[in-house]
């Protein structure tokens, strides 16, 4: 027993990030209470820094506990460092620090800069940490549920009337998919007497075939939902057009990552054995192509710029479940590829949003007529954001595509026929998408505005924001291996 | 050695023995001026016999918000009370389990502590009393006019 | 045929009929091969739950009815340890579960108040203008 401790007190090391966010947070909150000045900039560059100086700590963490071609447990086998946890966090990271630096625009929307939305976004990435290394249902269950109650709350940060709706009905259905997905799995600990990931293996070898999909299936629904993929996508479109953009730049790519990551953990248990595996690429098809054809077609109506990238971001969802076709053990690459490249492309489309909110107070994409004339360089950036969401060339999207596919095609030539249906109907999706992602530089370019209102401009400060999120997204596409090698070194 | 319904016992007394000495201590220190208000149940106001489908002032939800995260914090405590002085371990680490419990129990109350600090700091806590208008208006028929009518009347 | 079900129970009465019936019919393929007792009441708590979830339309009460779910599921861990008592895993696991309920609830119950003082209700079918803005 004296193990304990000492076992204990080595492994700490372990979450040293996590220790240091939530000293972050707490520090961003009482800096909030106590200091005398409103504007919130300070409070946000010491978030700021603060996350900079997370990027150390996961470093550090990294090469105490370095990863291995399997996972290796800490913390009596309820954390574990898989191979990709670190890259993970890195990316959340990433994305957090997106987030916090495009609040800094805007000088009257001071909520992007109050210390309850600054500690909550901070509480949010602290659960995202978490989950990329849970080794047992309740680690992951507690982080999912920091994660949600974070940003139902954040989700109000707008402080009026449609935030409160918007919160209200993310609140009740993000609740109800929890809650299913927690019964999974009590039942799960009812017929194995385990909570550990591995479980799941134990279930379905040993008791019949309809409890079995039973439980995969309600512990799918809460992951489903947070991933905002096809039979739960429905709060996606209202809760993002009521919430600070700032933020659905960061909700709209780290849960959703960390919940593709989970779904591949699950899918890793589950492949071990053959079982009932058709089954399951019956379900995964269903998901993918479901929010692929659902994502285009809901976003080919829309007027509003935040609601097209909404359904938008929900196509992108399947795009992003498409490796999980391909069971060989390196199928993790071509996903990561994408969910890097898809951080840096939302987050871009997100501030350009945020930039027009800022200015116009609206985000109707016809208020972006005229803008070619007056700004061409600026608004061929967008031009650039919006080719790489479609999934088209000399820009990043269409290389992290192509990787997407090519491992889709490798799995139809060894067994599955089901993909050779996923590929097809995917590779004309990617067609559809381009009419509604063209209508941004469409109406920048050849729409005149009325008369009466000046075309909407960005400033320097903003112009270099999207110039530095749209270097990337060219630079990788001429130079895939650079991404590819951080990835490799990472994992 | 007691049995375990003893033990029960023993906490059905000790819960006995703390009410009435808080409330005999309380007796003998408070001051004693009884008026009709403060001898209804709840001393807030709220009238306990009535309608349940009444409604509360919104002002209670937020102090049971906040009551109820500082309750629900009690279900974490019983567990680590329970190997908190376990002996056998106690002995094996030469009281070093001790202080390690001890930080991790205080970590925790303080991340609470800081969130009480700050509901504090906001003003969550603070009871807003309804300031009441008193209308500027100066009637010309002065105000025995009408305690004359209603003396008439009446 | 469920929708109909779902329709005709907008009464008392027949939600908690419906949530019963709907429990037994989940119920009957499980309890072949596990018949324990707690199986059966969670699974009739966590139906009612989902009954109430579906068919009432106060925003409270529907919390109500995930309270009643996130119980079931803690009736499961609770009652399913005495089987595995070697570790005190499932009311390890009941513990946490019952502080995130109340965190749910504080959250829950202080976005349905700041959605009363806008909209002066608390239902959701009500509440309908993010689309009309």
């Amino acid at each position: 027993m004296d193990k304990t401790i000492v076992d204990i007190l080595q492994q700490a090391g372990l979450l040293i990030a996590e220790l240091w966010l939530l000293i972050l947070a707490v520090a961003v909150l009482l800096l909030d209470v106590f200091s005398k000045r409103k504007r919130g900039y300070l409070t946000n560059a010491l978030a700021i820094a603060g996350i900079i100086i997370n990027f150390y700590f996961i470093y550090t963490t990294s090469q105490k506990y370095p990863i291995a071609d399997q996972a290796t447990f800490y913390f009596f086998d309820s954390l574990a460092v898989y191979r990709y946890t670190y890259l993970f966090q890195f990316l959340f990271n990433t994305s957090a620090l997106l987030c916090l630096c495009l609040g800094m625009f805007g000088r009257d929307n001071k909520n992007v800069r109050r210390g309850e939305y600054l500690a909550l976004i901070i509480f949010m990435l602290l659960g995202l940490h978490l989950l990329a290394k849970p080794a047992n249902f309740l680690i992951l269950y507690l982080a999912i549920e920091l994660i949600s109650f974070s940003a139902y709350m954040l989700t109000y940060f707008n402080l009026n009337k449609w935030g409160t709706e918007g919160s209200l009905k993310y609140l009740l259905f993000g609740a109800f998919s929890t809650a299913c997905m927690l019964y999974g799995i009590s039942l799960l600990y009812a017929f194995t007497g385990s909570i550990d990931l591995e479980a799941l293996q134990q279930i379905v070898m040993q008791t019949d075939q309809v409890a079995s999909l039973l439980i995969v299936g309600l512990i799918l629904v809460g992951l489903v939902f947070k991933l905002a993929a096809f039979p739960f996508q429905g709060w996606a479109p209202d809760t993002y057009e009521v919430a600070p953009t700032p933020f659905v730049a960061f909700l709209s790519v780290a849960p959703k990552i960390g919940a593709v990551f989970i779904i591949t953990l699950i899918w890793q248990q589950l492949d071990a054995i053959n079982t009932s595996s058709q089954f399951l690429y019956y379900l995964l098809s269903f998901i993918t192509l479901g929010s692929i054809l659902f994502g285009n077609l809901g976003a080919l109506w829309q007027k509003k710029a935040k609601r097209l990238l909404a359904y938008s971001s929900i196509a992108h969802t399947g795009f992003l479940l498409l490796p999980l076709f391909n069971n060989s053990t390196n199928s993790m690459e071509p996903l990561l590829f994408y969910a890097f490249i898809f951080m840096i492309m939302n987050t871009a489309a997100f501030a350009w949003v945020y930039f027009m909110e800022v200015r116009l107070k609206s985000d109707k994409i016809d208020a972006l007529s005229g803008c070619g004339k007056v700004q061409p360089f600026v608004s061929v950036l967008l031009l650039v954001i919006m080719i790489s969401l479609t999934g088209l060339p000399i820009t990043a999207g269409f290389t992290a595509k192509l990787f997407v596919f090519s491992e889709l095609w490798q799995s139809i030539s060894t067994t599955n026929t089901l993909a050779s249906i996923v590929f097809i109907a995917g590779l004309i999706n990617v067609l559809i998408a381009l009419y509604y992602y063209l209508k941004f530089p469409y109406t920048a370019f050849f729409k005149n505005p009325p008369v009466t209102t000046l075309p909407f401009v960005l400033n320097v400060r903003q112009a270099s924001f999207i110039l530095v999120m749209t270097i990337p997204l060219i630079v990788f596409f001429f130079k895939p291996d650079w991404l590819l090698v951080l990835i490799e070194s990472l994992s | 050695m007691l049995s375990d319904f003893g033990y029960i016992l023993l906490f059905i007394l000790g819960g006995l023995m703390f009410f009435s000495i808080s409330m005999f201590v309380a007796f003998l220190i408070r001051p004693q001026r009884p008026n009709e208000e403060k001898q209804t149940t709840y001393e807030c106001g709220e009238d306990p016999v009535g309608n349940a489908w009444g409604r509360f002032n919104v002002r209670f939800y937020v102090i049971a918000l906040i009551f109820i995260l500082f309750d629900v914090e009690i279900a974490f405590m019983f567990p680590w009370a329970v190997i908190f002085a376990d002996n056998q371990l106690v002995q094996e680490t030469q009281g070093t389990w001790l202080w390690f419990v001890f930080g991790e129990m205080l970590l925790f109350i303080s991340i609470l502590l800081i969130g009480l600090i700050y509901a504090w700091q906001k003003g969550f806590l603070n009871w807003d009393k309804p300031i009441a208008k008193v209308p500027d208006f100066k009637s010309k028929v002065p105000n025995d006019l009408y305690e004359k009518l209603n003396k008439e009347y009446s | 045929m469920i929708t109909i079900i779902i329709l005709l129970c907008t009464e008392n009465l027949k939600s908690i009929l419906f949530g019963f019936s709907a429990s037994v019919l989940l119920t009957l393929p499980l309890a072949m091969f596990l018949p324990e007792v707690y199986l059966f009441t969670s699974l009739f708590l966590f139906s009612a739950g989902i009954s109430v979830f579906l068919v009432k339309k106060n925003a409270i009460v529907m919390l109500i009815g995930i309270e009643l779910m996130l119980n079931a599921a803690n009736l499961n861990l609770v009652g399913f340890n005495q089987l595995y008592a070697a570790q005190a895993n499932g009311q390890a696991f009941s513990l946490f579960v019952i502080v995130v309920a109340a965190a749910e609830a504080a959250v829950a119950l202080a976005i349905i108040l700041k959605v009363y003082q806008y909209y002066n209700t608390a239902e959701p079918d009500d509440i309908n203008e993010i689309k009309e803005q």
